[in-house]
C-alpha cells in the first residue's frame, strides 16, 4: 500500500512554486482570532506532521493541538505531543506508546482487577488498540489530573478478532494516522458513554461487556471486560477542575483554501468570562447524539428516536470534509485521478454553492450555506494543493447515513459542543447539545 | 498501508454427526446471503430480541436489538434469503457475525481501499457487494448489501 501513500506526496520543495502567486480565492495563513485566557489551546490546520517535511503528507483539513502529558507521580515526568488530532466527534486521548513509555505510566484496571485494553473502531474500518493508562494532562493552561488514556500498542499482535472486526488497519502509527494521537473531546465524558450512562460498566446489566471497546488479557489472550466509567477513556475536557463542560471550537473563514489557519480550543461553556454563550449562537439538542439536517428536499435525521434508527447528521471536527448523500448535478470524482482513486469525493465542474438547514431536536433551526469544489482539482492543482485548510472539500455520505459536517463547517463559525451530563448555563436545555 | 487482519475461520467441526446437526439447528455466520433461518442465529448470537415486519410486498425486515441498543436489520426476500443488512448502534457489530460469507470479501475490500489522511465514510462498491458505512464514535451506521439478491421492484434506497 505504499504506492498510494506515495502519491499522497507533497515535497516541501514545492513550497515556493505553491506560493506563487494566482491563487484566486485563496489566502497564505490566516491568523487567530486572537483568544486569550487560561482556558484556550491553540489549534491549527497545518497539514500535520510531515507536512513541513521533505516527503511529508499533508493532511487536509485536520486541525491539531499539542497537550503536556505527565506521570502522576511526578509532575517532572512529562512529554508534549504536538499535533494532536483535535476531534469532536470521538471521545479519549489517544497517543502512541512510544511517544510516552518514557513515563511508565500506571496501568488503569477493568472491574476483573487485571490491567484493561481499549479499542477503537472508525467507521472507515480502521481500528486502534491499547493498554488504558493513567496520566495527567495538561492544555494551554489548564491540567485534567488523572486521565484514563489510550496508550496505542505498536504492535501488531494478541489483538482480538472482535476489536480488528475484519479491518485491515491498525493505525498504530504516527505515519498510518496522520497524526500523533487523537484529542477526542466530543460529546461524551468517556469513551462508552452515552445517553447518561455507560453499557461498558458492569452496574449497566449487561450478561456480557459489549464489543469492541474494553478487554483484559491473560497468557495471550484477550477477552471483553467490564471496566467502571470512572476507569474508562475519558474525555480530558470533562475532568478538568472547572471548565469541564464542553469546548468552543474557533477557527477563522476561509475562502477556498489556505496554507493554514490557526484558532482556538475554548475549555468550557458559560464557566469563565471568555466561553459564554454568544447571543447569536443557537443550541441544538440531540436526538441520538444527532440532529436533522434538511439537504435539497433530503430529510437526514432519527426517525425513531426510541432505537435510533435513520439517518443521523452531525458535526465533527474529525471528519476531514462534509460528507453528504448524493444530490443531483454533484458528480463523484473519478477512481484513477494521479493522486488515486478519490471517488469518495465531490468533484463538481465548477465549485457550487449548496445550502441546508439543520435542525435540532428542540426545534431549533438554522440555514448553512456551504461551497463544494472540486477535489481533485484541490488536491493537484499547483495553487491548491500545498494548502491545509480546504473549504470545499466534499463527499458522499452513503445512503442511510445522513449529513457529517466535518471541519469545513467550522471554518468562520464558533461551534460549541456541550458533554454529556455535564452543568450547563442556567436557561440552557441538559447537554449533550451542539450551539453555532 | 499497515495491515493486521484476522479472518475467524468458518467454526472447525469435528465431525460429519457435528457438521449435520448445526446445519439444520444453526447455521452459523451466514447472514447476508443466507436463509432467513440465519435470522434466528444472529438474534442468538447477539442474546437480542427481534421484530418482524413486512414494509412491502417484495420483503420483509428482521429486526434484532441487542441489550445494549444495537439494531441490526435483516431485509430477507420472499424466498427467504437474507439481500440486505443495515446496523446502526453505540458499537460497530461484528462484521463476520452479519456478513457471513461475504466477510473475507469485505476484508479484502478494507485492505483495498484508497489511502488518505482523514476520517471519511467507507463505500465498498463491488459487483456482489456493496458496504456502506458513516457516522461517529458510539454513533455507528452502515448497510451491506448484495446487487444480485436485491428483489425484484426494490430499491437501494429502502435499504436504510
Amino acid at each position: 500500500m505504499h504506492n498510494e501513500w506515495a502519491i499522497a506526496v507533497v515535497f516541501v520543495a514545492g513550497f515556493a512554486a505553491g506560493c506563487g502567486g494566482g491563487k484566486v480565492n485563496s489566502t497564505l495563513s490566516t491568523g487567530s482570532p486572537g483568544r486569550n485566557g487560561n482556558n484556550v489551546l491553540s489549534i491549527a490546520v497545518d497539514g500535520g506532521p510531515t507536512a513541513n517535511q521533505a516527503n511529508g503528507v499533508i493532511y487536509e483539513n485536520a486541525a491539531f493541538a499539542s497537550a503536556t502529558i505527565c506521570s502522576p507521580r511526578s509532575a517532572s515526568d512529562c512529554v508534549t505531543i504536538n499535533h494532536l488530532l483535535v476531534d469532536t466527534g470521538s471521545t479519549g486521548l489517544r497517543v502512541f506508546q512510544p511517544e510516552v513509555s518514557v513515563l511508565n505510566l500506571p496501568v488503569v484496571n477493568a472491574s476483573n482487577g487485571s490491567a484493561a485494553f481499549n479499542c477503537v473502531s472508525f467507521v472507515d474500518g480502521t481500528f486502534m488498540w491499547g493498554a488504558v493508562q493513567q496520566a495527567n494532562v495538561t492544555m494551554g493552561s489548564e491540567t485534567a489530573d488523572s486521565v484514563p488514556i489510550q496508550v496505542i500498542s505498536n504492535t501488531n499482535t494478541g489483538i482480538p478478532t472482535s476489536c480488528s472486526n475484519g479491518g485491515t488497519t491498525n493505525d498504530n502509527t504516527a505515519a498510518l494516522l496522520g497524526a500523533n494521537g487523537i484529542l477526542g473531546v466530543g460529546l461524551e465524558p468517556t469513551d462508552c458513554f452515552y445517553a447518561g450512562k455507560s453499557v461498558c460498566d458492569q452496574s449497566f446489566g449487561l450478561s456480557t461487556p459489549p464489543t469492541p471497546a474494553y478487554y483484559t488479557c491473560s497468557g495471550g489472550t484477550c477477552n471483553p471486560a467490564f471496566i467502571s466509567v470512572a476507569n474508562q477513556v475519558a474525555n480530558p475536557v470533562a475532568l478538568l477542575p472547572k471548565d469541564n463542560n464542553g469546548v468552543i471550537v474557533e477557527l477563522p473563514a476561509v475562502s477556498g483554501t489556505a496554507r493554514t489557519v490557526s484558532g482556538s480550543l475554548v475549555f468550557g461553556i458559560g464557566t469563565e468570562s471568555n466561553n459564554q454563550l454568544a447571543s447569536t449562537a443557537a443550541i441544538f439538542t440531540l436526538n441520538c447524539n444527532d440532529f436533522v439536517t434538511v439537504l435539497e428536499g433530503q430529510t437526514l435525521g432519527i426517525t425513531n428516536a426510541n432505537n435510533c434508527t435513520g439517518p443521523g447528521s452531525f458535526i465533527d471536527s474529525g471528519s476531514n470534509g462534509l460528507f453528504f448523500p448524493n444530490v443531483p448535478n454533484l458528480p463523484q470524482c473519478p477512481s484513477n485521478t494521479s493522486v488515486g482513486d478519490l471517488s469518495g469525493f465531490y468533484c463538481p465542474a465548477t465549485t457550487q454553492t449548496l445550502s441546508a438547514t439543520n435542525k435540532g431536536q428542540n426545534g431549533q433551526l438554522k440555514n448553512t450555506s456551504f461551497t463544494v469544489a472540486n477535489a481533485e482539482g484541490l488536491f493537484t492543482n499547483p495553487s491548491t494543493s500545498s494548502d491545509a485548510a480546504m473549504s470545499g472539500l466534499a463527499g458522499a455520505n452513503p445512503t442511510g447515513v445522513g449529513f457529517d459536517w466535518g471541519l469545513p463547517f467550522f471554518y468562520g463559525v464558533n461551534v460549541y459542543s456541550a458533554i454529556d451530563s455535564k452543568t450547563v448555563p442556567s436557561g440552557a436545555p441538559a447537554a449533550p447539545w451542539w450551539a453555532y | 498501508m499497515d495491515f493486521f487482519a484476522s479472518f475467524l475461520t468458518p467454526r472447525r467441526l469435528r465431525s460429519i454427526a457435528a457438521v449435520a446437526a448445526v446445519t439444520i439447528a444453526l447455521p452459523a455466520f451466514a447472514s447476508l446471503g443466507g436463509d432467513v433461518t440465519s435470522v434466528e442465529s444472529d438474534r442468538a448470537h447477539m442474546a437480542a430480541s427481534v421484530r418482524v415486519t413486512q414494509p412491502s410486498s417484495n420483503y420483509s425486515i428482521h429486526e434484532i436489538q441487542s441489550p445494549e441498543g444495537t439494531v441490526i436489520q435483516e431485509y430477507v426476500s420472499p424466498a427467504g434469503k437474507v439481500f440486505a443488512v443495515t446496523w446502526r448502534g453505540q458499537f460497530m457489530p461484528q462484521m463476520q457475525q452479519i456478513l457471513g460469507n461475504y466477510f473475507a470479501e469485505y476484508s479484502a475490500a478494507l485492505q483495498a481501499q484508497p489511502r488518505r489522511y482523514g476520517r471519511r465514510p467507507l463505500n465498498i462498491q463491488r459487483p456482489d457487494l456493496v458496504v456502506q458505512t458513516g457516522g461517529q464514535m458510539r454513533n455507528y451506521f452502515g448497510r451491506a448489501y448484495v446487487p444480485g439478491m436485491m428483489p425484484r421492484g426494490v430499491s437501494t434506497d429502502e435499504v436504510r
